[in-house]
């Protein structure tokens, strides 16, 4: 099959089986809305696209890596639901690649279906950027871990059904010797979940809390001690993950499709040279982008291990793209992008007579939350380090 | 989009580079440095087979730009065994053999003063003389044109626009330096002679100008690659406040930030290569963007490579500031980056 088909076979599939208000929430950009994610993901699944990046026996779907992404190009472009990164991208990979048989067929098949959905147990209140001083202490009595600590900035946590921890198993040696892995069920009493309200008016981020949770040794993934170095791997993914160039052309479309709405003086936006210049500009900055991304990927399958920190030059650039382009939606909105159109009102349906034009809210609601893009996985003055490390060194 | 070299393009890259960095000497004369690029095959090495190329493409020829401009070779290989060579397989590839054999460097000589990158932009005109052409206008900005010994000129005739070829003895040639000291002219047409090639050549004009906005960013990121090697070199080696300045973290994140630069700019260029090469319908598009990615990405890292040397990198004995005059160069021409800007403004998809 051709990319080409398979592109024309992905908007057939969309086309047929995504509700026309599922896309519509979409587009709006707000925080995903678990009960759509869950519909979309068993849709694909039953197609057996749910998990397009892993191996054909886990249950992916064979493509190349460029396939995928006019996969999840595709999916965006037409407001798919995004099927919950934090399992597909993050968990499911460590699991197959180091989990035992046992949470192989437990996980992955609920992964693929959505039964799952995950929540990342990473940063502390004093572990963020520097991520191995984590104090979140398993112990080991039997055959269970006893867990005590507190997480932060958990993403879904309130709605996810499991959590992925990076939990202290020691405190000799080095900060990074000391740190399992370790899946936890977000049923198991002692677990409190208080929600954290970000800047942008939503729920996304929560705290969590661990008071004598006990968990089965069972679901250590990998040794005892070793969960740092597949965290390493699995940030490195994240950061490619934050190359973002499918959410990039999602914004470039609706900034488009906002500037045809528009107006500047009694014409539409779209016609203004002014403005044109500034989202050209952009444009070229994500081909640029678009490219490194397919070069990193071409290079890879090659096996070239480049010198390049690459997953970090993708996570800088592609986060701070998002951020501009970003600015630009709200450039574009001028005063319309002044009312705050909270995700309450404005997410599951529409007020009567509301402020604005169509396809503003929303817009600032993300604007304000993407700020967290250069935050998280490694603030991007960390990447920056690890850059100027790599080429000084070499 | 093609990534990586194959082997004989691997070979002719390591080749190249050796030949820069051990051979290049710059007081060598061009005519002698052109002398070798003949027997090196580079001259011939985009173009097709059935005219006596090597059977390559403008990936090929951009290995090569890349390799020349790392080292701030001046012989105007892209104008000629490119720009030129694209217009003479549309409308004279019999001219070719010579151009491979390195015994004719006709130049484009296309651009004028205020087009502003539009390719379409001619005011130079051309009448009917007999069995000739006479041609009256100003071509600008013309790279390396005292060593050309014809010129491929556009001129407007009652039809539309038209190439020309005129020969250098018969042109008068206002010659000077670029700010990167590479030889240049401007062709001053005062009802000069002409010989017409083809008479509606606007489409194949366009075509040669975006190879060579896309090949030239090849060379200017080797340009860039240097620079920006001297400078980690540099942060490696200096030391100040007792300790190299590489352990400075602002300047580890500003030179992080040169290192992305690069990198995008180098990925540019495979796509605009991409571009060329399948003749896309936005290849035109594609191109002014490769330009507008690297022009900037230049500008950038130059003047970063100056800062971070400090006074060292003001003076005209240390090499940073030649990278960053050539880069500067690059980025005012066709119009200068912002112009390239709106370029693409105007042809992108909205």
């Amino acid at each position: 099959m051709t990319d080409e088909d398979l592109r024309q076979e992905v908007r057939a599939f969309i086309a047929e089986n995504l509700p026309a208000e599922m896309a519509a929430r979409g587009k709006k950009m707000y925080h995903p809305y678990k009960p759509d994610v869950v519909f979309w993901t068993q849709k694909l699944n039953e197609k057996g696209w749910s998990a397009p990046g892993w191996p054909v026996e886990y249950g992916g779907p064979g493509w190349t890596v460029p396939q995928r992404h006019i996969f999840e190009e595709e999916c965006f472009l037409a407001g798919c639901p995004m099927i919950s990164p934090q399992g597909l991208t993050l968990v499911g990979p460590i699991i197959y690649t180091y989990g035992t048989q046992e949470q192989k067929d437990t996980f992955l098949p609920k992964i693929r279906s959505a039964e799952h959905t995950w929540t990342q147990g990473f940063s502390e209140p004093n572990a963020g950027s520097d991520l191995a001083s984590l104090q979140t202490r398993a112990v080991r009595e039997g055959d269970e871990y006893v867990v005590n600590g507190q997480k932060i900035w958990t993403s879904d946590a309130h709605s996810s059904e499991w959590a992925f921890m990076l939990v202290r198993t020691s405190t000799e040696g080095k900060k990074q010797a000391g740190i399992s892995f370790l899946l936890i069920d977000m049923e198991t009493p002692g677990i409190t979940v208080r929600p954290i309200i970000s800047i942008d008016g939503g729920h996304e981020l929560n705290e969590v809390f661990f008071e004598d949770v006990r968990v089965p040794a069972a679901n250590l993934v990998g040794e005892e001690n070793m969960g740092w170095t597949y965290a390493k791997e699995l940030l490195a993914e994240e950061r490619t993950f934050s190359a973002e160039v499918k959410r990039h052309k999602g914004q470039l479309s609706r900034i488009k499709d906002i500037a045809r709405t528009a107006n500047l003086r009694g014409t539409p936006l779209i016609e203004d040279p002014h403005f044109l210049r500034r989202v050209a500009q952009l444009e070229i900055e994500v081909l640029a982008h678009e490219a490194t991304l397919l070069r990193v990927v071409a290079e890879e399958q090659a096996g070239i291990l480049g010198a390049a920190p690459t997953p970090s030059i993708l996570k800088v650039r592609g986060t701070e793209l998002v951020q501009r382009l970003g600015a630009l939606m709200l450039e574009a909105l001028g005063e319309a992008g002044m009312p705050y159109y909270a995700e309450k009102d404005y997410f599951l349906d529409t007020p009567d007579d509301p402020p604005g034009i169509p396809g503003a809210p929303g817009i600032s609601s993300d604007f304000f939350f993407r700020r967290s893009l250069t935050i998280y996985g490694g603030t991007n003055e960390v990447q920056r380090n690890i850059i100027a490390a790599q080429l000084l060194r070499g | 989009m093609r990534v990586l070299p194959n082997e004989d393009q691997v070979m002719f890259r390591d080749a190249a580079r050796r030949w820069v960095e051990q051979e290049a000497d710059a007081d060598a004369s061009i005519a002698d440095q052109w002398a070798k690029f003949a027997e090196l095959g580079w001259l011939m090495i985009g173009l097709p087979e059935d005219v006596g190329g090597l059977g390559g493409d403008a990936f090929d020829a951009a290995i090569i730009a890349e390799e020349l401009g790392r080292g701030l070779v001046k012989a105007p290989f892209v104008g000629v065994a490119v720009t030129a060579a694209q217009l003479l397989l549309a409308f004279a590839p019999d001219r070719l053999e010579a151009l491979m054999a390195g015994e004719e460097k006709p130049l484009l000589a296309h651009v004028e003063m205020g087009a502003g990158g539009d390719p379409s932009w001619v005011e130079t005109q051309a009448v009917k003389d007999g069995e000739g052409w006479r041609l009256t206008g100003t071509k600008t900005a013309v790279i390396g044109a005292p060593l050309a010994d014809s010129f491929l000129v556009s001129a407007r005739t009652e039809d539309g626009i038209g190439l020309f070829e005129v020969s250098a003895d018969s042109a008068k040639l206002r010659e000077y330096l670029l700010i990167d000291m590479r030889p240049a002219g401007d062709l001053v047409l005062e009802g000069t002679e002409a010989k017409l090639l083809a008479a509606d050549a606007l489409g194949e004009i366009t075509r040669a100008v975006d190879f060579e906005l896309v090949v030239e960013s090849a060379e200017a990121v080797g340009v860039m690659q240097t620079a920006f090697d001297m400078t980690r070199d540099y942060l490696n080696t200096r030391q100040q406040y007792g300790k190299l300045i590489g352990q400075f973290q602002a300047l580890q994140h500003r030179l992080a930030d040169m290192f992305i630069e690069l990198e995008q700019a180098r990925s540019i260029v495979l796509r605009g290569l991409d571009a060329l090469l399948r003749d896309e319908a936005d290849r035109s598009a594609i191109a002014a963007a490769t330009r507008v990615k690297v022009a900037q990405a230049g500008h950038f890292v130059g003047a970063q490579g100056i800062q971070l040397h400090g006074g060292i990198g003001m003076t005209d004995e240390f090499p940073v500031g030649h990278h960053f005059r050539q880069l500067i160069a690059f980025e005012m021409a066709h119009g200068g980056a912002s112009r390239q800007v709106e370029r693409y403004a105007e042809m992108m998809d909205v």
